[in-house]
C-alpha cells in the first residue's frame, strides 16, 4: 500500500478516536475509569457504543453507495436510489402514525423489513422481467417507488405530524440514537457478513462495470450478478435505515472522494476505502451535530450535507485544476 | 429510589425524619410548573427550555431540544428522576433513559381527570402535595353538570387554523362549564388543522384563541370577521402564559374565560 493510502488510513483512524472525546459535556480524565460517575458513564455507556454504531453506519452507506455507482453504472447512484430507503421510511412513520408503534422498538423494525421486503420483490421481478435494458429499467422504476412512496408519506406527515414530533419526524432527517452495546451487537451480527459479501462481489461487479457483454465473456451472468446485489444490498439498507433514518450525502459523496483522492483500482479497494472514509466522515458528523450548538442536538443528515457538499465541490475543484 | 419519609416505630409512636432532597429533571416547561405546584420547584436541578420560564426556573440549566432532551447534559447533572412529558413522544429519549437505569416517571395530562392522576401519581412518588385549593378546583370542575349550553372552538392560532381538539385540558376545562367543542371526535388528534370551508360550515358561540401579543387578538379578530361575518360569535383571548401549559396554570386564571355563569366556586 502507498505512503499516501497509509496516510488516508491513519487520519480516518484518528479522527474517529479523537471524536471519542467530543460532546455535549467535558470529560474529567480522572473519572474516566471511576465506576458510576457521570465521566464514566457518558463515555463508556454513551459515547462508545455510539461511536462503533455510526462506524458501521456511515461505513456501509459508503460502500452500499460505491456498489450502486458500480452496479448501475451512475456516478449519482446513491444507497435511497431505488425506493428500499422509502419504503422502509413509510412502514416506520406509518407504524407510528397509524398504530402508535414507537420508532426504534422491534415491531417498528419489523414494519420497515416488511415494507422493504415488498419494494425489493418489486424490484426483482421488474429485473427478472426487463431483458437487455436492466440498468435502466431498475433506475427508473426504483426513482418512480421512490416518488410515489414519498408522496404517501406526506400524505401521512401531513395529518398526523403533531403526533411524531419527537419520534419518526426526526428520524426522517436522518438521526442517530443512543444504542447499548448489545444493540451494536446485533446490528453488527447483521451488517457485517452482508457487507463481507458484496466485498466478495466486487470482482464480478468490476466485470460488470466493463459492459455485460465483457462480463459474460469473463464468466459472470451480470443479470443475476445484479439481481443478487440488489437483494443483499436491501437487506444492508433497510437494517441501517431502521435505526437511523435516510442520512444523505454519505453513500454520494464518500465513493466519488475516495476516487478523486486515491484512485482505487480496483471495485475492492474502492469498497475498503470508501468505509474507512464513510465512518470517518459519519463520525465526525455526528460529533459535530452534538457540539455545534450544545446542549442541542442537529439532525445528523443535515450536517453531513452541510459539510459534505463544500468538501465534495472543493474536490472537485481541484480536480478540474 | 430515595424514599422521603423514614418511618422509626418507637413504642407506638411514628416518627418521621427529614426525607433526602431529591434531584429531579424535567422534560417539557409544562412539567416543570406542575412540580412546582406540588412544592417540588427547589428540587428540579435541570429542565428542557428554561428560557421560557420565570425565575428561579429559568436559570436552571438546559437539557436542550424539547424534542430530543440531552442525555450527556442529563447524566452529568445527576439527576435522581426524570420526568418526562408523554405529550411530546420524546422516543429516543425515553428508551435511552430506560437503557441507562434512570428513574423516571412519565406524565400526559390530556384531561381534569388525567391532570389530577399524574399530579397525584407525582406527589406520592416524589413526595410533594397538591394544593388544597387546585385540587378542590379539579374536583368542583368535574363534578359540574355536564350540560351542553353553548359551543365553541379553541384556536392555538388562526392562519391557518389550528384547533384544541377534545383531548385536551383546556377543553375539558371548557366542557365542564358546558361547553361543546366542535371539533368532531373521529379526527382523532389533539391539535388539528381546521380548513376554512369547515370553518364557514360551523360557526360557535364562542372562539377561543391563544394570544402571545396584542396584535394576535387583533388578527384572531380579523379572521374571525372573514369567517363568520355579522355573526354574535364572541372572540375571547387567552394569555398564552397561563392557558397554553396542560397544567394548573390555566386553572389558576378561570375568571379570564368571561363566561357566563362562571362562578370562581371552589376555584382559586
Amino acid at each position: 500500500m502507498s505512503y499516501k493510502r497509509w496516510l488516508w488510513v491513519l487520519g480516518s483512524l484518528s479522527l474517529i478516536v479523537l471524536c471519542l472525546s467530543l460532546g455535549a459535556e467535558p470529560i474529567k480524565a480522572s473519572e474516566m475509569f471511576l465506576k458510576g460517575s457521570a465521566s464514566y458513564r457518558i463515555l463508556w455507556e454513551l459515547r462508545l457504543p455510539r461511536l462503533l454504531f455510526v462506524v458501521l453506519v456511515g461505513g456501509a452507506l459508503a460502500q452500499l453507495g460505491g456498489t450502486y455507482q458500480i452496479l448501475f453504472r451512475n456516478p449519482l447512484a446513491e444507497p435511497y436510489i431505488l425506493g428500499v430507503s422509502s419504503a422502509v421510511v413509510l412502514g416506520v412513520v406509518a407504524g407510528e402514525a397509524l398504530f402508535h408503534v414507537p420508532v426504534l422498538s422491534t415491531a417498528s423494525a419489523g414494519l420497515g423489513f416488511l415494507c422493504a421486503g415488498l419494494a425489493t420483490t418489486l424490484l426483482v421481478f421488474i429485473s427478472l422481467h426487463a431483458g437487455s435494458r436492466q440498468v435502466e429499467r431498475i433506475v427508473l422504476f426504483g426513482m418512480g417507488l421512490n416518488f410515489v412512496l414519498s408522496s404517501i408519506l406526506f400524505l401521512i406527515l401531513s395529518f398526523y405530524n403533531q403526533h411524531i414530533g419527537g419520534g419518526s419526524l426526526r428520524w426522517l432527517f436522518g438521526h442517530v440514537p443512543w444504542i447499548s452495546f448489545s444493540g451494536v451487537a446485533v446490528l453488527y451480527a447483521l451488517c457485517l457478513p452482508l457487507l463481507g459479501i458484496l466485498y466478495v462481489l466486487g470482482r464480478p461487479l468490476d466485470a460488470i462495470s466493463l459492459g455485460d457483454g465483457v462480463a459474460r465473456t469473463l464468466g459472470f451472468s451480470p443479470n443475476r450478478q445484479r439481481i443478487w446485489i440488489l437483494i443483499l444490498s436491501s437487506v444492508l439498507l433497510c437494517a441501517l435505515v431502521t435505526y437511523t433514518g435516510a442520512i444523505g450525502f454519505v453513500g454520494l459523496v464518500v465513493p466519488h472522494a475516495v476516487r478523486l483522492a486515491l484512485r482505487p483500482s480496483g471495485s475492492r479497494t474502492l469498497f475498503a476505502f470508501s468505509f474507512l472514509l464513510g465512518a470517518a466522515f459519519l463520525v465526525v458528523s455526528d460529533s459535530l451535530s452534538r457540539i455545534l450548538l450544545p446542549p442541542f442536538e442537529l439532525p445528523i443528515g443535515i450536517v453531513t450535507t452541510l459539510i459534505g457538499g463544500p468538501a465534495f465541490l472543493l474536490l472537485l475543484w481541484r480536480r478540474v485544476q | 429510589m430515595v424514599y422521603r419519609v423514614i418511618g422509626i416505630y418507637i413504642l407506638g409512636l411514628v416518627a418521621t425524619a427529614p426525607a433526602t432532597q431529591l434531584r429531579l429533571a424535567t422534560t417539557s416547561p409544562d412539567s416543570t410548573q406542575l412540580l412546582a405546584d406540588l412544592g417540588l420547584g427547589a428540587q428540579i436541578v435541570a429542565t428542557v427550555q428554561p428560557e421560557v420560564l420565570a425565575e428561579p426556573y429559568r436559570s436552571l440549566p438546559s437539557l436542550g431540544s424539547l424534542y430530543l432532551p440531552n442525555i450527556e447534559k442529563l447524566l452529568a447533572a445527576n439527576v435522581d428522576t426524570v420526568v418526562v412529558d408523554r405529550s411530546l413522544h420524546q422516543v429516543y429519549f425515553e428508551e435511552a433513559i430506560e437503557r441507562l437505569g434512570i428513574p423516571h416517571e412519565g406524565i400526559h395530562v390530556t384531561s381534569l381527570q388525567s391532570l389530577l392522576q399524574d399530579a397525584q401519581k407525582l406527589a406520592q412518588t416524589l413526595g410533594g402535595k397538591i394544593p388544597d385549593a387546585l385540587r378542590s378546583c379539579v374536583l368542583s370542575l368535574q363534578e359540574r353538570p355536564q350540560v351542553a349550553s353553548f359551543s365553541f372552538l379553541l384556536l392555538a392560532w388562526t392562519n391557518p387554523a389550528m384547533a384544541f381538539g377534545k383531548k385536551t385540558l383546556l377543553s375539558d376545562i371548557l366542557h365542564a362549564f358546558g361547553g361543546e367543542n366542535l371539533v368532531p371526535d373521529k379526527w382523532n388528534q389533539s391539535y388539528p388543522q381546521l380548513s376554512v370551508e369547515w370553518l364557514l360550515q360551523h360557526r360557535p358561540n364562542y372562539v377561543f384563541v391563544v394570544t402571545y401579543t396584542e396584535k394576535d387578538v387583533e388578527r384572531a379578530r380579523q379572521d374571525l370577521n372573514k369567517w363568520w361575518p355579522e355573526s354574535d360569535t364572541q372572540l375571547i383571548a387567552l394569555p398564552a402564559a397561563q392557558f397554553s401549559h396542560a397544567n394548573f396554570s390555566p386553572l389558576k386564571s378561570l375568571t379570564q374565560l368571561k363566561l357566563r355563569g362562571l362562578q370562581k366556586g371552589a376555584c382559586p
